[in-house]
């Protein structure tokens, strides 16, 4: 005997949504979703695209552009978060490129009070700046703060006015 | 469960070592998952299954903030776990902190030490004293094992090693460990408000349980 199931789901907005949010993905997907409809709604409806920890694994070894490999990192250490085996193959990298990648891709483990990692990472840290600042964040301690590595670092681009 | 066994019980699982060697283990000896908590900010993952025919409970718990995996095994099941798995014990902890060359051996050492000198002081509660003042309270005496590891641990010259042994001490059920604090609070110019907090707060205490009496 063959078996068929189906699901039918239900999308109704209760105001509060900005009339026109929709109107992008309406456009983009040639849709024809109700312009007020939210875009995670949307999104859900046209299937978002799910990445899996493996996947961004992949295009952490082969990406070039520092931008997309923080990004890929930074999503990939959340869905790594609580796992030691996962996050362990995260490790390579966090190692290279330049300081400023190294600063950010740490600041990814303060929210997942991830300390043991900082510890280990400062042990190895070339730039003396870098690993200063995260010496200073362990001796305040990370736990039950959400501390950000640039806390108290002058932003260049910062307008002083 | 866990608390009221010896540090003898504890373990950490080599760190290169996966925690899917335990899941491995206990699906190939018919274990039972009891319980499956997951970490939260602070605290630690468990895993806790029943060994076959026993009444024994064997614990995982996976630190993501300490970075250790630790295997809590009773006696009945103890020697199997150390034949299967690839463990160091408290003793190779000791080893490790007092003369491994690599810092981080030295400081994971420290690290799982913390965890393991709770083990310890949950262990000897029982067989302690009332405290006379707060006899709700037991009087917890001092294992030099831990807190000489962790005197030590302030002396070296690694900044992360001194934060491991800081941490121990200051999270520590032992009474010397605040002698330590303030023999040292002036040497280490970067904790003294940290030395000053636990100061403070004074010796983490263990409550009195009713059955224990």
């Amino acid at each position: 005997m063959l078996l068929v199931g189906a699901e039918t789901r239900q999308f109704r907005t209760v105001g509060g949504n900005d009339v026109g949010e929709g109107e992008q993905p309406t456009t983009t997907f040639g849709s024809t979703f109700p312009t007020d409809l939210p875009v995670d709604a949307a999104g859900a409806l046209l299937g978002f695209d799910f990445q899996t920890i493996d996947m961004l694994e992949r295009d952490l070894a082969v990406e070039t552009d520092p931008s997309n490999a923080l990004g890929a990192l930074q999503i990939a250490t959340a869905l790594a978060y609580g796992d030691l085996d996962a996050f362990a193959r995260l490790r390579p990298h966090f190692r290279p490129r330049q300081p400023v990648f190294r600063a950010h891709a740490m600041n990814f483990l303060l929210p997942y009070n991830y300390q043991y990692v900082l510890e280990e990472l400062v042990l190895t840290e070339s730039e003396a700046d870098l690993a200063e600042q995260v010496h200073r964040m362990l001796n305040d301690g990370i736990n039950s703060r959400h501390r950000d590595i640039f806390d108290g670092v002058d932003d260049e681009d910062e307008d002083d006015e | 469960m866990g608390t009221e066994l010896a540090d003898s019980n504890y373990f950490v699982l080599h760190p290169d070592t996966s925690a899917s060697a335990v899941v491995d283990l206990a699906a190939r000896q018919g274990w039972e998952l009891t319980a499956d908590e997951p970490c939260g900010h602070d605290k630690a993952s468990v895993r806790r299954w029943r060994v076959t025919g026993s009444d024994s409970d064997v614990e995982l718990m996976v630190n993501h903030v300490g970075g250790h995996r630790t295997i809590v095994a009773p006696d009945a099941i103890r020697d199997r776990i150390v034949e299967c798995l690839p463990l160091w014990n408290v003793d190779d902890l000791f080893e490790q902190a007092r003369s491994a060359v690599d810092p981080l051996v030295r400081m994971r050492a420290l690290r799982a030490l913390q965890f393991f000198q709770i083990a310890a002081a949950m262990h000897a509660a029982p067989r302690s004293p009332l405290d006379p003042e707060k006899p709700h309270l037991r009087l917890i005496a001092d294992d030099e094992r831990y807190l000489a590891a962790f005197r030590r641990g302030l002396e070296d010259p690694v900044r992360g090693v001194q934060r491991a042994a800081l941490a121990g001490l200051c999270l520590s059920f032992y009474p010397g460990a605040q002698a330590i604090l303030r023999e040292y609070r002036d040497r280490l110019p970067d904790h003294i408000e940290t030395i000053d907090w636990y100061l403070e707060k004074g010796t983490y205490r263990i409550q009195a349980k009713p059955e224990d009496s």
